[in-house]
């Protein structure tokens, strides 16, 4: 295996992929990435065995082959040597030999066999989706997701495909977030993945704000994007998402219209004084006012007025609040849609007029 | 490319298995539970390869030629957990339980199946058992959950209850030694007396320097009086006083069913036994079992924070008090 390329054709990769190596690892090989040479160019792939950044890169290829190199030492090697450093790369006896000019390193290697990828022969079916509205897909939903929860499928985003539309549901049984976007998608049923939290949070890093397509493929084990130079791979959890639709209100009446940022900047005032713990915020609207009222247990209060549109019966209901400005302020249109039933039900959280995402907070008892 | 095998002692064992994998009805929980030795590790290895290979559904072995089988050779399959204390007394915690719990939640990598392996399985602390509990009772389907112990009865009731245990015996004498000595050099009866019948540990024990430890230890004891007694409790805890109070325990133990019997085939300590068969006639009986009782105490208390000097000492003076009065 041998090539040459300037420095920057091998850093931008490494850089890519080393995001999701771990340092300490169980399995020795994890701290290497598999370098793999052939007509195609460089594939740089580093893993943590629960997801798999792949990175491709224009390399002068004089010798096909594939090893795996400690990543840390390979990309701070690239990262010292100048700007515009043309680097030899080569493999003499089971030792990589980076040359470039005066200077030389001598690194450690793998052999690639024992290098752990994700088998993709099992796919389901793949599908195009601009990039932004994956990204959109993950910004609107991803802050619901369960923190180490005991149910396990909870710590993560159920990703939903039917004909022509992707969604995202996620939820950690206080609120649920829930997301539609529309994609290229021809399927004779619903496909249902949940996605882990650390893959999620990884993808939602390379997903950039542009609408060039990029390809998602849904195996049997795990969820695949393919952008233009770089393939990202996560395993799933295996299990069984709780039938979310059953949570969402229905034939709630109280409709309450209001500026997005006004209220946001009235709960996060008042959330100064609530319990640290609780976080307990209590919403008393009528008439087209709307007051929130906060207290802590050293008897501090905070209460804050703002006008919204309502014209219904009076209501008096406690959030916490926290989860209702998470809710509020993923919703992008200045002005906030808000319906409750009665005090004792969910408030469904959506936009102004759009029904594409929506957000379920559960009250507390005042 | 290899096959990890089990060892010729368990092809009973291994039937067993197999069969029930070909068919598909595997119990999801294994507690494998066996003395020391025989070799309950290296066959959940095996185990595990078959498992996780990809064409082991025909033939109930590993192929030794997949993917699958490469990674594991290497000793790097994905699907693969190991779990064992960091040390041989240290417990098992909770967050390496946690470890599996999530490592189960989670789709495999490679194969169809997750395999997860927790040795010493009866150091797991009571909230590291507890939380293992529920991944036990209901895996995801295609995992596999093995545990390994020697001291099956130290496991919660509510863990053993949940696997399906496999015992492994003491491994027939004739098998154990013929396959024993293919492996060492030496008196491989006594290697296999000294190790209880497990061939590993005996195996083990001639790797290491612990028939000369045994030696010089041996001629320490004999040799013991109330004027050397402080730098031979020196010397013992340097050796790891625990290993010596395993010796120490072999012999009076020896001593006492010797003193019972009256038989010389029931030493264990073969060399040793004409000087063991010298002591004894001046010992009482009472007062060695009151001895050995004392040795099982001082050994649960080594792993404990206690000065490892006194514990020697307190045990030199009692041997001494035991040969005195006789």
């Amino acid at each position: 295996m041998k090539f040459s390329t300037p420095r920057d054709a091998i850093l931008r990769p490494l850089q890519l992929v080393s995001g999701v190596v771990e340092k300490r690892q169980t399995l020795p090989i994890l701290s290497n990435v598999l370098l793999e040479l052939n007509q195609d160019g460089l594939k740089v792939t580093a893993t943590d065995l629960e997801m798999e950044v792949i990175a491709r890169s224009e390399v002068d290829q004089s010798m096909p082959g594939k090893i795996t190199v400690p990543v840390r030492k390979l990309q701070d090697t690239c990262k010292t040597l100048p700007d515009d450093a043309i680097l030899n790369f080569e493999l003499k006896e089971n030792k990589a030999v980076i040359k470039s000019g005066k200077t030389r390193f001598t690194l450690t290697t793998m052999p690639a066999e024992e290098f752990p990828v994700i088998d993709t022969k099992k796919s389901v079916f793949e599908f195009q989706i601009q990039q932004n509205s994956l990204k959109r897909l993950i910004e609107k939903t991803q802050f619901a997701m369960a923190i180490q929860d005991v149910r396990y499928y909870l710590n993560g985003l159920l990703v939903e495909a039917e004909n022509n539309k992707l969604r995202a549901v996620a939820t950690d049984g206080h609120r649920l977030a829930l997301c539609d976007v529309s994609a290229d998608i021809q399927t004779s049923e619903k496909v249902q993945v949940i996605i882990p939290r650390k893959g999620i949070l990884e993808l939602s890093r390379l997903l950039e704000d542009n609408d060039e397509p990029v390809n998602v493929v849904i195996g049997e084990n795990y969820f695949r994007v393919v952008f233009k130079n770089v393939i990202f791979t996560t395993k799933l959890i295996d299990g069984k998402y709780p039938n979310y639709e059953g949570v969402i209100p229905t034939g709630g009446d109280k409709v309450m219209y209001a500026d997005r940022n006004i209220l946001r900047q009235c709960l996060i005032r008042t959330s100064i004084l609530s319990n640290e713990k609780y976080r307990g915020i209590r919403l008393d609207i009528s008439n087209n006012t709307l007051i929130a009222k906060a207290n802590n247990p050293e008897q501090e209060e905070a209460e804050d007025e703002v006008t919204v549109s309502y014209d219904n019966d009076a209501l008096a209901i406690g959030f916490n609040v926290n989860y209702l400005t998470d809710a509020i302020s993923a919703v992008d249109t200045e002005q906030v849609r808000v319906i409750f039933s009665d005090s004792n039900g969910s408030a469904l959280v959506k936009p102004f007029e759009d029904e594409d995402c929506l957000y379920v907070v559960m009250p507390m008892r005042l | 490319m290899s096959v990890v095998n089990s060892f010729p002692w368990q092809q009973a064992q291994w039937n067993q298995l197999s069969t029930a994998y070909s068919q598909e009805c595997l119990p999801h929980g294994l507690l494998f539970c066996g003395s020391r030795g025989v070799g309950k590790k290296g066959f959940a290895f095996a185990l595990a390869q078959m498992v996780l290979c990809e064409h082991s559904m025909e033939s109930s072995q590993a192929c030794g030629q997949c993917k699958s089988c490469q990674l594991f050779t290497a000793h790097n399959h994905p699907d693969l957990k190991l779990t064992e204390p960091d040390d041989e007394h240290k417990p098992i915690k909770v967050n390496q339980v946690r470890e599996i719990i999530d490592f189960m939640n989670l789709m495999p990598h490679t194969s169809s199946h997750r395999v997860v392996i927790i040795d010493q399985a009866q150091q797991l602390n009571h909230n590291a058992a507890n939380s293992l509990l529920k991944s036990l009772e209901e895996p995801p389907a295609n995992s596999l959950l093995i545990l390994i112990t020697h001291r099956p009865s130290a496991l919660l009731g509510t863990i053993r209850s949940r696997c399906r245990q496999v015992l492994f015996p003491a491994v027939e004498t004739a098998l154990a030694s013929s396959w024993l000595a293919d492996q060492v050099p030496g008196d491989v009866n006594l290697l296999l007396n000294l190790s209880h019948g497990g061939p590993l540990l005996a195996r083990e024990l001639a790797a290491s320097d612990y028939l000369q430890l045994r030696q010089q230890c041996f001629e320490d004891w004999l040799g013991l009086n109330s004027n050397n007694m402080l730098s031979i409790a020196n010397k013992w805890v340097k050796c790891g006083l625990e290993n010596v109070f395993v010796m120490l325990d072999s012999w009076i133990m020896d001593l006492i069913r010797f003193k019972a019997a009256n038989d010389d085939r029931l030493i264990r300590n073969q060399d040793l036994s004409s000087q063991l068969i010298n002591l004894v006639k001046h010992l009482d009986m009472s007062k060695l079992m009151r001895l050995q009782q004392q040795l099982l105490e001082r050994q649960s208390q080594v792993q404990q924070n206690i000065n490892a000097n006194l514990l020697a000492e307190d045990i030199m003076i009692r041997w001494l008090e035991c040969k005195q009065v006789a």
